[in-house]
């Protein structure tokens, strides 16, 4: 059957494959049921804002499928990608919860799926159900210790070219090794991952082509092969 | 239920301890197996870098609670925690915090709003110190 943007939606939580295996959505039938009443399902293109910085909160948006990526801006207007968020979470939770503004600006960089829940209808979906509210917390809990392991690496001086190996290594951490070579769909210009390690786009593009000339990686397209996995460890362990 | 009032319906369940400078409450990477309520003194929250150096993390003063992320998140403590004067505390085990969740929605509440703060206190501080703010363009 013909979708938006060519991905699989799934309008029944009940239905979905990949509930058991996301911390969030793996609710028993009764509570599924009652956030089944309260999500709205909408389907955005890459490139779509689901909310932003400052704003006050319309509600929380959990990620079924695609990626998004979440940034925060300084007062120059300078910007920094803090996270690229998975499908199975859940967005704008802190903020939902405290009815403070949004802290950070979230906008699609594939075609996602998400569900939509009004802030007064998860609060009282938080009420009613005590397996929600722990769910929640262990989410919250997540995001605190991420921020956390952010703020930590703030005081590290790495060179450019180590974290951008880091940042290799961690999409390494997330995909399997075929025919010796890592393949990374890499979804984010040279542009975002500069906004990511703090530099600019054209650092990035001259590192990524350092990389290649020392046939650490391979690019074809928007893929990325990494066949020295461990010169990419060396590189970090400096 | 605020703050406040969870701290002090917590503090029915605890085992309370009187600490001294220098005594340690527990290490990082130990499991994390409750939270700790810190009634009056200060605890110091430190963590090694890369380089093995003690960096200290924060502060925590009376009437704070230790432990809720760990305790969530199922993972072991990220930092070690030394008390710097003299503390009394009490300690509540996880079995026990959970009992009181299940029994209390508005202590369940007053637990996210917790652990939101903390959320919202790391992205403020991501956002004013990374270098990254003054490099990117």
């Amino acid at each position: 059957m013909p979708s938006p943007y060519n991905i699989d939606v799934h309008y029944s939580c009940m239905d979905c494959v990949d509930r058991t295996d996301r911390p969030f959505c793996n609710l028993t039938k009764k509570t599924m049921e009652g956030l089944e009443k309260i999500k709205f399902t909408s389907v955005y293109p890459r490139g779509a804002l689901l909310f932003v910085e400052e704003e006050q909160p319309r509600g929380v948006f959990i990620l079924c499928s695609g990626r998004v990526k979440l940034t925060t801006s300084s007062s120059e207007g300078k910007k920094l990608i803090l996270k690229i968020v998975q499908p199975g979470e859940v967005l704008g939770l802190s903020s939902a919860i405290l009815g403070k503004p949004y802290e950070v600006s979230a906008e699609t960089i594939e075609p996602c799926q998400v569900n939509f829940v009004k802030r007064s209808d998860f609060l009282s979906f938080l009420n009613e159900h005590t397996e929600a509210c722990f769910h929640t917390a262990e989410q919250l809990s997540e995001k605190y210790q991420m921020a956390q392991r952010e703020i930590r690496s703030l005081g590290l001086s790495s060179s450019t070219g180590e974290k951008l190996a880091k940042l290799l290594l961690d999409w390494c951490d997330e995909t399997t090794k075929t025919n010796g070579s890592f393949r990374l769909k890499v979804v984010l210009t040279h542009e975002e991952i500069a906004q990511m390690l703090g530099t600019t786009r054209e650092t990035i593009t001259r590192l990524l082509s350092d990389l290649r000339k020392k046939k650490i990686i391979d690019i074809k397209g928007s893929t990325v092969m990494v066949t020295d996995h461990a010169a990419l460890e060396e590189m970090v362990s400096i | 239920m605020n703050s406040v009032e969870l701290f002090r319906s917590l503090s029915a369940f605890i085992e309370p301890m009187l600490l001294h400078q220098g005594d340690r409450l527990f290490n990082a990477g130990e499991a994390a197996d409750g939270i700790y309520l810190i009634q009056r003194g200060r605890v110091q929250l430190t963590y090694k870098n890369a380089a093995g150096s003690p960096v200290t993390e924060r502060l925590v003063h009376g009437g704070q609670i230790l432990g809720l992320g760990p305790l969530f998140a199922e993972r072991p403590w990220g930092a070690s925690a030394e008390v710097i004067s003299t503390t009394r505390a009490g300690f509540v085990r996880k079995d026990a915090v959970l009992r009181f969740l299940d029994e209390h929605p508005e202590g369940r509440l007053a637990v996210l709003k917790l652990l939101s703060q903390d959320v919202d206190r790391c992205l403020e501080l991501i956002r004013h110190r990374s270098p990254a703010m003054s490099k990117a363009s």
